[in-house]
């Protein structure tokens, strides 16, 4: 049986890459779970949240593992790696060095499209999400345009390591004055273009995961997404009330 | 009929941006767009808004347990990027752009309707694992 310290590393390492590509808790200890077990510690105790991971094997010193996670973006990629990396151990657990190399090498991996392709398809995605949102056909490229601009600003401020909030808060900003330069050259509808510039950014996914972690009773977990939800909203709000009120639009 | 086509894009853009597989890409949009049509149809039918967000998250759950199996990926890969179209971040920040302008009775509004909308999502997407996966 491998020891306990290097089991430990390749669990944590795991449940860490999951977290960080946006896994919900449920599924990262259930996947922490079935590695440990795979390497023979049937007694593991894992209490993952949004900012943390709790991992404590179940051998005769209880050797634990604490990993701090900052920051959750989506990719799916990684979550579908790490899902069938752990199924392949349950069936022939790997040398944990060997493992451990495995997920580092999923944590590095480019995304799947081109480098292009993710942008480009963010300023689609929301610029489409819009005109369901009661936008009309020719609003589709302002929106495009609207959504492309606060990426770039995304981009800037992220380059200098502010706060996510005063980032959010720029983007809400920038998402105003790219819809009033729409309206008055393009004559586009106001509000779907200031919609599709952020909407990208709005926490619909991390309010619905908060709610449906708080049925699962994984309280904690709701707790913690529920306020990354609201302070998000409240953020993108603010920008985009600070540039009404300063166009006069308010 | 367009907005069913806005579904699918939306959906299968954000499973793009959201670094999904390639052969992922057509099977969120897909998901996306049953999700749509179950919140569209209820809707059409005179239902509240709340039952048909129910409706919509229990369709495109099913959708996303059934491609999950189809193509041995976990059923995130298409919930995700599928609910997209449907979850209420923009009521939230409708809500937060009302508490700035201090319409608190608004705000107060927005923000409920918000969470309730976000409970019913979530209540249609936690039934179709819990019937569909057995183990």
């Amino acid at each position: 049986m491998a020891a306990p310290a290097q089991v430990l590393s390749v669990v944590a390492a795991a449940g860490e890459l999951l977290l960080r590509s946006g896994a919900e808790v449920a599924r990262v200890e259930d996947t922490v779970g079935r590695i440990a077990r795979a390497y023979g510690y049937a007694d593991v105790e894992i209490f993952a949240t949004p900012t943390g991971l709790f991992i404590t094997l179940g051998d005769e010193r209880h050797t634990t593992a604490m990993r701090r996670i900052a920051g959750r973006t989506f990719a799916l990629d990684r979550v579908s790696a790490v899902n069938a990396l752990s199924r392949e151990l349950a069936e022939r657990p790997l040398p944990p060095a060997d493992a451990l190399r495995r997920i580092e090498a999923i944590g590095a991996q480019p995304p799947p499209l081109p480098a292009w392709a993710t942008p480009a398809a963010s300023a689609i995605g929301a610029a489409a999400c819009a005109m369901l949102a009661g936008g009309s056909l020719s609003d589709f490229g302002p929106a495009v345009l609207a959504n492309a601009a606060v990426q770039g600003v995304q981009k800037v401020l992220g380059g200098l390591k502010l706060p996510d909030a005063i980032a959010d808060f720029a983007a809400g900003f920038a998402s105003v004055l790219c819809a009033l330069t729409a309206t008055r050259l393009l004559g586009a509808a106001f509000g779907p273009v200031v919609a599709g510039g952020i909407m990208v950014l709005l926490p619909g996914i991390a309010f619905t995961t908060a709610v449906r972690d708080a049925m699962l009773g994984d309280l904690t977990s709701a707790a913690a997404r529920s306020l990354e939800a609201v302070m998000k909203a409240a953020a993108l709000a603010s920008g985009v009330a600070a540039a009404l009120y300063a166009t006069g639009r308010s | 009929m367009l907005s069913y086509l806005f579904a699918f894009v939306t959906s299968a853009a954000i499973a793009v941006s959201f670094r999904g597989r390639l052969r992922a890409v057509p099977a969120s949009g897909l998901a996306g767009l049953l999700g749509w049509a179950g919140y569209d149809l209820t809707l059409r039918f005179g239902l509240p808004q709340m039952l048909a967000a129910f409706v919509g998250a229990l369709t495109l759950g099913i959708a996303g347990e059934l491609l999950a199996r189809r193509l041995r990926e976990p059923a995130l890969m298409f919930v995700v990027p599928a609910l997209f179209p449907l979850v209420p971040g923009l009521i939230a920040y409708e809500g937060m752009l009302s508490l700035a302008r201090q319409d608190l009775g608004d705000a107060a509004r927005e923000l409920t309707r918000a969470a309730f909308y976000a409970g019913a999502l979530a209540a249609g997407l936690s039934l179709p694992p819990a019937i569909l996966r057995r183990r």
